[in-house]
């Protein structure tokens, strides 16, 4: 009997203590984060282009010499080593523009990318034993694991805020 | 209309803010990379596949893309502020005892063959 009386008293604590204003406010701030969570990763995804992509066209010449390294890309080191930083300037801007289908488009084409660096960064920790990571800024001291978690969170991201955005907007 | 355009303006400078975050975050870490650099003191990159190592001219030279050829080994080391000796050239073996230590550290995570030519 006495245990069912402390059981009542604990639940009716816990109720007032969600029925305090404090435990509503971070509730509808929670919900208010979980439902811009698409916009958020793409914000997220256009910090992270315009870093690194600044970073590279920073040290422009480094990153072509170290593209020139690799095998088989590296007769288009010219190439890649400045329309890579481009390429991720340009998504970054447009992933910021406040409209939302040309959003989701950008967006795509960023997950996209993030695969393809994926990829490339799978194929080196698989493949190569000499391996070269260009990748920009404080992501290129990473070890090779670590940046392919990093890359792998951000390509789940990426779908799940192409998917929310499509439930959301379309 | 309103509320739309004071919704589009407040996204926009969002959006700004975000990218200029960017590349005041990249600055920032060029900046801490520059000062970093003009601290060194010794570098001691990797010679040979067995894993020897010889003392850098100057430290500012290292580049961390002239690690190539594939090694296990330690790439590069950079002198600590512990006080000691670290001799010019030392071997794979040496290497570890000064990194015990104290005297040494990893310059980095590359390993490999240094080749600056």
């Amino acid at each position: 009997m006495q245990k069912l009386i402390n059981r009542t008293r604990i639940g009716t604590a816990m109720d007032a203590i969600a029925q305090t204003k404090a435990a509503q406010w971070i509730g509808r701030k929670s919900l208010w984060v979980y439902t811009q969570l698409p916009e958020l990763v793409a914000y997220g995804y256009a910090f992270l282009y315009m870093y690194t992509g600044y970073d590279k066209l920073y040290n422009l010449e480094t990153f072509i010499d170290g593209n020139s390294k690799i095998p088989l890309v590296g007769r288009y080191a010219e190439l890649i080593g400045w329309g890579i930083p481009t390429l991720e300037i340009l998504l970054a801007v447009l992933l910021v523009l406040p409209f939302l289908k040309l959003k989701k488009i950008v967006l795509w084409a960023s997950v996209v990318l993030m695969g393809i660096f994926t990829i490339y960064l799978a194929m080196m920790l698989a493949l190569v034993p000499d391996r070269l990571c260009h990748c920009g800024g404080v992501i290129e001291s990473m070890g090779w694991t670590t940046h392919l978690i990093f890359n792998l969170l951000w390509l789940g991201a990426g779908i799940f805020a192409i998917r929310k955005l499509k439930k959301l907007y379309f | 209309m309103k509320t739309q355009i004071k919704k589009l303006v407040k996204s926009a400078l969002f959006g700004v803010t975000v990218l200029g975050g960017a590349m005041l975050t990249q600055s920032f870490g060029e900046a801490v990379k520059e000062e970093k650099l003009s601290q060194l003191t010794d570098v001691y990159v990797n010679s040979s596949s067995s894993g020897d190592y010889e003392k850098l001219s100057s430290p500012t030279d290292y580049d961390p893309q002239n690690c190539e050829s594939p090694s296990d080994d330690q790439c590069a080391w950079r002198r600590t502020n512990a006080p000691g000796t670290v001799p010019d050239s030392f071997d794979a073996s040496t290497a570890e005892a000064l990194h015990q230590a104290g005297l040494i550290e990893p310059m980095d995570n590359n390993t490999g063959i240094y080749d600056d030519n």
